[in-house]
């Protein structure tokens, strides 16, 4: 198990008191999401649904590529890594 | 007369709130709170006089019910209302919030989309499905109006705690009289996707 940072981009960190960031022991992204939650439970909703499912606008990154294309939250993460969570950005209207 | 008048505001870029003497005569705007951020419903607790509520229906982090003790000037998001596990109805948003009786202070409800209501014993704090409505037999036939399967009404009879309606788009009209443990559908007259019992709604 490393230490790996996961970094809150755009609004999350208003769920965590303002942390921009946090260092978790982990193993792969399900676990480093799991240590941010438990020191961050305001996270948890903003993150998955009431049956757990990530939500659909939510986008995870393991270092530079983005999970849906690894092995999602099973993505094996080491030492180091870094894992982003930034919320989808669109526009259009209004 | 009323010290002080307030106006809420739930708009697509988050919360405004007005503000008044009893005359009216000048307003001073406050907000907007979680700006850019879409808000079906600002509900005020008379019973009070400091809470507000806020349904914040966010598209990246989900919806979530934001609640003020302090009229506006701090928020904290209280617990989601959640469908249980095994349904596959997920909670997508927040349409009405709505104070409970006088007489039973602690209560709140709100109603979502998917159309369900829940109700809160802890002033907002945490949420219960009410399943006599939320697992009706009619549940069914309900179907989505042109903004969603929302909840958008609630409204307790001032008379009477365990009177309260609920509104569906589009559903109907239900209510109950014995405080939630049964509903009936009062959709006399009114066009509604549940089919008509023998003497029953116009549909």
């Amino acid at each position: 198990m490393g230490n790996v940072t996961v970094k809150l981009h755009g609004a999350f960190s208003e769920f965590a008191g303002g942390a921009r960031s946090a260092t978790v022991e982990a193993t792969d992204i399900a676990t480093a999401l799991a240590g941010l939650v438990a020191r961050y439970p305001s996270l948890a909703e903003r993150l998955r649904d009431e049956h757990g499912r990530m939500r659909e606008h939510v986008n995870i990154f393991a270092n530079e590529e983005e999970m849906r294309y690894l092995d999602g939250e099973r993505t094996a993460l080491r030492d180091g890594d870094i894992v982003h969570i930034v919320p989808a950005v669109s526009g259009g209207e209004g | 007369m009323a010290r002080s008048v307030l106006v809420l505001l739930g708009t697509k870029k988050g919360v405004y709130v007005f503000r008044s003497g009893a005359a009216r005569e000048r307003w001073r705007l406050e907000g907007p709170y979680f700006p850019g951020q879409p808000v079906y419903h600002v509900a005020f607790d008379p019973r009070d006089g400091q809470s507000l509520f806020a349904g914040v229906n966010m598209t990246w982090g989900g919806p979530r019910v934001e609640i003020s003790r302090d009229l506006g000037k701090t928020w904290k998001p209280g617990k989601n209302p959640a469908f249980p596990t095994g349904d596959d109805r997920t909670f997508s948003r927040t349409w009405h919030i709505e104070p409970g009786h006088a007489k039973e202070p602690n209560v709140m409800w709100v109603g979502t989309e998917p159309a369900a209501l829940f109700k809160s014993t802890d002033r907002g704090q945490s949420w219960e499905s009410v399943r006599s409505l939320n697992d009706h037999p009619d549940t069914k036939h309900w179907a989505p109006g042109g903004g969603g399967l929302g909840m958008h009404s609630i409204v307790v009879d001032a008379a009477d705690p365990k009177s309260i309606a609920i509104g569906i788009s589009s559903a109907g009209v239900y209510e109950t009289t014995d405080g939630g443990r049964s509903w009936t559908r009062h959709n006399e007259g009114l066009a509604s996707p549940v089919p008509q019992g023998p003497e029953g709604d116009f549909t």
